[in-house]
């Protein structure tokens, strides 16, 4: 690790109270990358109650079932808007190991923050969203899902206005939880990041996150989306997003679906109405 | 080397079938397991034909085989694999944690292999309009 120099926190691993780092490249390559860390065996050791160790379920013996998992997805992502495995190692005698991402400039909430005025171009949005659905849909097309999407984990490079997807079992955040999730369901599923995807859209187009509060928010989903029938949410909608064309109205309130089986897939918001006047060069 | 390697690979398959029978099990599992097998010894000749040469073939099928099926089973623990088929009970868990270990390595970690089984979605709907294929046909196929 003497390669890289530690540069600031990015979160918290999921199930743990481990905090995950980001790097500034030594010498003249620069950039930033993430560092994982897994266990791949359980320490047998004295100090094995400490964190990460603590989660471990005795009874799992070997390469963890998450791990093994995770990696082995990790190895086959590779898409211009996921985050980019850059290499692994391995130390303590091999159990443990180490992966390195690369990071792009900023999350999503500090370029909402830092570059105001250019994140309040409508069309700068618009391609921004595009870019996080295609990274989404492919991760539903290898029957995987992300799990825990939120600004943290939504990278924007500002000179080519690149979004990239860092996918590193991070705690998920509760504002970004799907209703289905928060009344207790535990899976995460494709259909659940796709309301992420739609707390996100509905945070890059006013600038501020769509609900707001402390952990349960469940009630603030209700009052925005819930009771009313099919025809009045339009209604509700609109008075929050003042400034959003009628499409992107739309595909907000498809993404916000409150029933899961109903909500829009990722493969079918990319050919949404939304997108048909935006032009990527590729 | 070729010999050995299809001595090697016959011993694996006789375990591997052996030790993944089992009530409800996943037909993929075996499968996989093989998968995992066939590319370790492709990039490991390993072992030479001592008796611990043996063993270790035993061991490296056995671990693929737990790698295959925690792949496919969120649920599984290996002392409760190793407790339910007594004629396992001479395994040692650490021997077999290092074994997986080595896979992993070896095989770079890319462990969601392509298998026959990765069509069958794609095909059942065609055989079942054409032929009427049952689903337990294509269980066992």
């Amino acid at each position: 690790m003497e390669k890289y120099k530690r540069d600031g926190v990015i979160g918290k691993e999921r199930n743990s109270l481990r905090q995950i780092h980001k790097y500034r490249r030594q010498g003249s390559s620069g950039g930033s990358v993430v560092v994982k860390r897994f266990m791949l065996q359980p320490k047998l050791d004295a100090l094995s109650t400490r964190d990460e160790e603590a989660s471990a379920d005795p009874e799992e013996t070997g390469v963890p079932i998450k791990t093994l998992r995770q990696i082995s997805l990790l190895k086959v992502m590779q898409h211009e808007n996921i985050v980019r495995l850059v290499e692994m190692n391995y130390e303590d005698g091999d159990s443990l190991v180490r992966l390195v991402f690369e990071y792009a400039d900023m999350d999503l909430r500090n370029f909402l923050e830092e570059y105001a005025a250019k994140a309040s171009d409508q069309k700068l949005v618009k391609k921004l969203l595009c870019q996080l659905l295609r990274g989404v849909a492919h991760f539903h097309s290898i029957g995987a899902a992300h799990g825990a999407l939120n600004p943290k984990n939504v990278l924007i490079d500002i000179g080519n206005e690149n979004l990239k997807i860092l996918n590193i079992a991070m705690d998920a955040d509760a504002l970004y939880t799907a209703p289905e999730l928060l009344l207790g369901s535990t899976e995460s599923s494709p259909a659940a990041d796709m309301f992420a995807v739609g707390c996100i859209f509905a945070e890059m187009v006013n600038r501020r996150p769509l609900f707001q509060g402390k952990a349960a928010n469940i009630n603030n989903i209700f009052n925005l989306l819930g009771t009313p029938t099919e025809e009045n949410w339009p209604g509700k909608l609109s008075e929050v997003f003042p400034n959003l064309e009628p499409h992107g109205l739309d595909l907000i309130s498809k993404l916000l679906c409150l029933d899961p089986s109903k909500r829009i897939k990722a493969c079918a918001a990319l050919k949404h109405d939304y997108f048909k006047d935006l032009i990527l060069l590729r | 080397r070729n010999k050995h390697a299809k001595k090697y690979r016959e011993r694996a398959v006789l375990l591997i079938s052996k030790y993944s029978n089992y009530e409800d099990f996943d037909p993929v599992i075996p499968y996989l397991a093989m998968n995992y097998f066939d590319r370790y010894i492709s990039k490991t000749p390993i072992l030479g034909l001592s008796r611990n040469g043996i063993h270790n073939v035993d061991l490296t099928a056995l671990a693929c085989l737990v790698l295959a099926w925690k792949m496919r089973d969120l649920n599984f623990k290996t002392p409760k694999f190793l407790a339910e088929r007594q004629d396992l009970a001479g395994v040692s868990t650490l021997e077999l944690v290092n074994m997986e270990i080595r896979i992993m390595h070896s095989l770079d970690w890319r462990m969601r292999s392509v298998t026959a089984f990765c069509y069958l979605p794609y095909f059942e709907p065609k055989f079942h309009s054409t032929y009427g294929f049952s689903r337990r046909t294509l269980n066992e196929i």
